[in-house]
C-alpha cells in the first residue's frame, strides 16, 4: 500500500490548432492496476493515450513514469532514445487498428520474436518456442507461425497483436480498443488472458474502450471523458453503479445490457 | 484483526458491530437496505458520515478512501455476496471461486483444495467446475457468487439476499457457512428476506425506515 505510482499524468493537456482534444487531464496509476478510459468517440480518449504513451507530445502537463531501476523518467523531458527505450521494453502499446501494431512484411512468428530479441534475446529456439507459446494463449494455430500476418483475418491479427506487445512482458501496456471488432467468444478469452496478466505478473494497463462491459470486467478504475474533459473518475464498479455525472449517468443508461 | 463496523450513513442511520455478531438489516422494500450494504462496501459513495471498518490495524473510512485503499479493504477484510454473478466469460467456476484467494496471495494448490471445499459444501457438482457459469441455473450461479465471497475468510461480508435463489437444501448450506464464519469470528452483515434463514443467522436485527421517516 505503500508503493509509488507508476504513471502520473498532470495537468495533460492537446489541442489540434484551437480546437482542445483533451484538457486538465490529472491521474495516476499504480503498479498492477488497470484503468479505463471511457467516453463516446471525439472525446479525446485516444488523444490522452497517444501523449501519455510518448507517441504524441502533449502541449500541456507532464508524463511521469518510474523506470524499472526506480527513477522517474519525464516522458516528454527526457531524450528521444530515452523514449524510444521505454516503449521497446517497459510499455507495450496495443493499437486499435491491428495492422498499425503489426510488421506486415514478416511472419506472425517474427513479429512476436522481434520484441524478444529488442530486448536482447538471441536463441533462436527460445525465441520461437516463446511465439509458439503466446500463440497458443491467445488462442491462434501455432501452425500458422510462418505465416504473413495479412494471411489472418482482423481477429486473429488483433490477437496478435496483442502477443507481440506482451511476449516482453511490459509493465506498462496501453490499449486502445483492443476488443473492438472481435468474435465474442474471442473477447472473451481475451479478458481472461488480461485479467490473469494483470494479476499474476502485475501488469499495469490503460485501456480506452467504449464497452462498458471491458471497463467492468477488467479495470479497477474508470476515468469518463467528454469533450476532452475528465469529467469523473474513480472506482469501476463506483462509477457504472453510482454515476454522479451526467454525460456518466447518460452512458450508462444507454450501454445495452450484457 | 477482526472487523467492527461504525457507520453513519443514508438518513443519519448509526450502526456499530463488531466481531462475531450477524446483523440483519430489516427493514421493508424500498427502506434502503441494499443502499446501506452498498455504501458499507463503498459500492455507493455516502453522501454524509462515514463507514469506518477495521483494516490491517487501523481505521478506514469507506466514504473516503482512495480507490486503492477501497480495493486493499475489499482484498483483504471485506467480502461481498451480490444478488447477481458477475464474472469474465468462459472462466470455468472453479477458477472464479479461487480468484479472490490467488488476489490475496493464497497459494495455488491451497487455493484450489479451498475451492473445491466450498464448491461441495454448496452442493455443485463436480462436473461442473470445469465449466463457465453462464450457462448454470440461478441457484447454482448464485451458490458460485456465495463461493467466491465466502473463500477467502474475510473478516467482515455483506451479504445481500444470498439464498434468494435457493432450495431449502442449499439454504441450509448458506445458512452453516454463515454460522461458521460467525464462530471464526466473523462480521455478517446482511438482507435476509427469507425468515427462518434470518431466524438462524442473525444475532440481532437492525430496523431501517424509509428516508424521510424519522429513524
Amino acid at each position: 500500500m505503500d508503493e509509488s505510482p507508476l504513471l502520473e499524468v498532470q495537468e495533460l493537456g492537446y489541442s489540434y490548432g484551437t480546437r482542445a482534444a483533451c484538457a486538465g487531464i490529472t491521474f495516476d496509476l499504480y503498479p498492477g492496476e488497470v484503468l479505463a478510459v471511457v467516453g463516446e468517440s471525439g472525446s479525446g480518449k485516444t488523444t490522452l493515450l497517444r501523449c501519455i504513451s510518448g507517441q504524441l507530445r502533449p502541449d500541456e502537463g507532464r508524463v511521469l513514469f518510474q523506470t524499472r531501476a526506480g527513477e522517474i523518467a519525464d516522458v516528454w523531458a527526457v531524450s528521444e532514445a530515452s523514449r524510444r527505450l521505454l516503449t521497446r521494453t517497459d510499455w507495450g502499446f496495443v493499437h486499435q487498428n491491428p495492422r498499425d501494431g503489426l510488421r506486415t512484411d514478416v511472419s506472425a512468428g517474427a513479429n512476436i520474436g522481434e520484441r524478444l530479441m529488442a530486448i536482447g534475446a538471441r536463441r533462436y529456439g527460445n525465441i520461437r518456442q516463446e511465439a509458439t507459446a503466446w500463440m497458443y494463449k491467445v488462442e491462434l494455430d501455432a501452425a500458422r507461425i510462418d505465416d504473413s500476418p495479412q494471411a489472418f483475418s482482423g481477429g486473429m491479427q488483433q490477437r496478435l497483436q496483442i502477443s507481440r506487445n506482451l511476449v516482453s512482458q511490459p509493465r506498462l501496456a496501453f490499449m486502445d480498443e483492443p476488443t473492438a471488432g472481435l468474435d465474442v467468444s474471442v473477447q472473451a478469452r481475451l479478458l481472461d488472458l488480461l485479467r490473469g496478466l494483470t494479476s499474476d505478473l502485475g501488469l499495469s494497463a490503460v485501456i480506452v474502450t467504449h464497452d462498458l462491459a471491458v471497463a467492468r470486467l477488467l479495470a479497477h478504475r474508470t476515468l469518463v471523458m467528454q469533450a476532452g474533459r475528465m469529467v469523473e473518475a474513480g472506482l469501476t464498479d463506483q462509477v457504472l453503479d453510482d454515476p454522479q455525472h451526467a454525460y456518466t449517468q447518460l452512458l450508462v443508461s444507454s450501454a445495452l445490457p450484457a | 484483526m477482526q472487523g467492527g463496523v461504525n457507520l453513519s450513513v443514508l438518513d443519519a442511520v448509526t450502526l456499530a458491530a463488531s466481531a462475531g455478531e450477524c446483523v440483519a438489516i430489516a427493514g421493508s422494500s424500498g427502506a434502503g437496505k441494499s443502499t446501506l450494504l452498498k455504501c458499507i462496501y463503498a459500492n455507493y459513495r455516502a453522501q454524509a458520515g462515514s463507514v469506518c471498518v477495521r483494516h490491517r490495524g487501523g481505521w478506514v473510512d469507506m466514504a473516503r478512501a482512495q480507490p486503492r485503499e477501497v480495493l486493499d479493504v475489499r482484498r483483504y477484510t471485506m467480502g461481498y455476496v451480490s444478488q447477481f454473478l458477475r464474472v469474465i466469460p468462459r472462466v470455468p467456476a472453479l477458477n472464479i471461486v479461487m480468484a479472490p484467494l490467488l488476489a490475496a496471495g493464497t497459494e495455488p494448490t491451497m487455493a484450489r483444495a479451498r475451492a473445491q471445499t466450498l464448491l461441495e459444501r454448496l452442493n455443485i457438482p463436480s462436473r461442473l467446475w470445469p465449466l463457465p457459469p453462464a450457462t448454470f441455473s440461478g441457484g447454482e450461479q448464485q451458490r458460485v457468487n456465495i463461493a467466491r465471497a465466502f473463500a477467502p475468510q474475510p473478516p467482515v461480508m455483506l451479504l445481500d439476499e444470498p439464498t434468494a435463489a435457493l432450495d431449502e437444501v442449499n439454504r441450509s448450506a448458506v445458512v452453516d457457512l454463515i454460522r461458521d464464519a460467525r464462530r471464526r469470528g466473523a462480521l455478517l452483515v446482511g438482507i435476509f428476506h427469507d425468515h427462518s434463514v434470518r431466524t438462524a443467522v442473525a444475532t440481532r436485527l437492525f430496523p431501517l425506515r424509509p428516508s424521510g421517516a424519522s429513524a
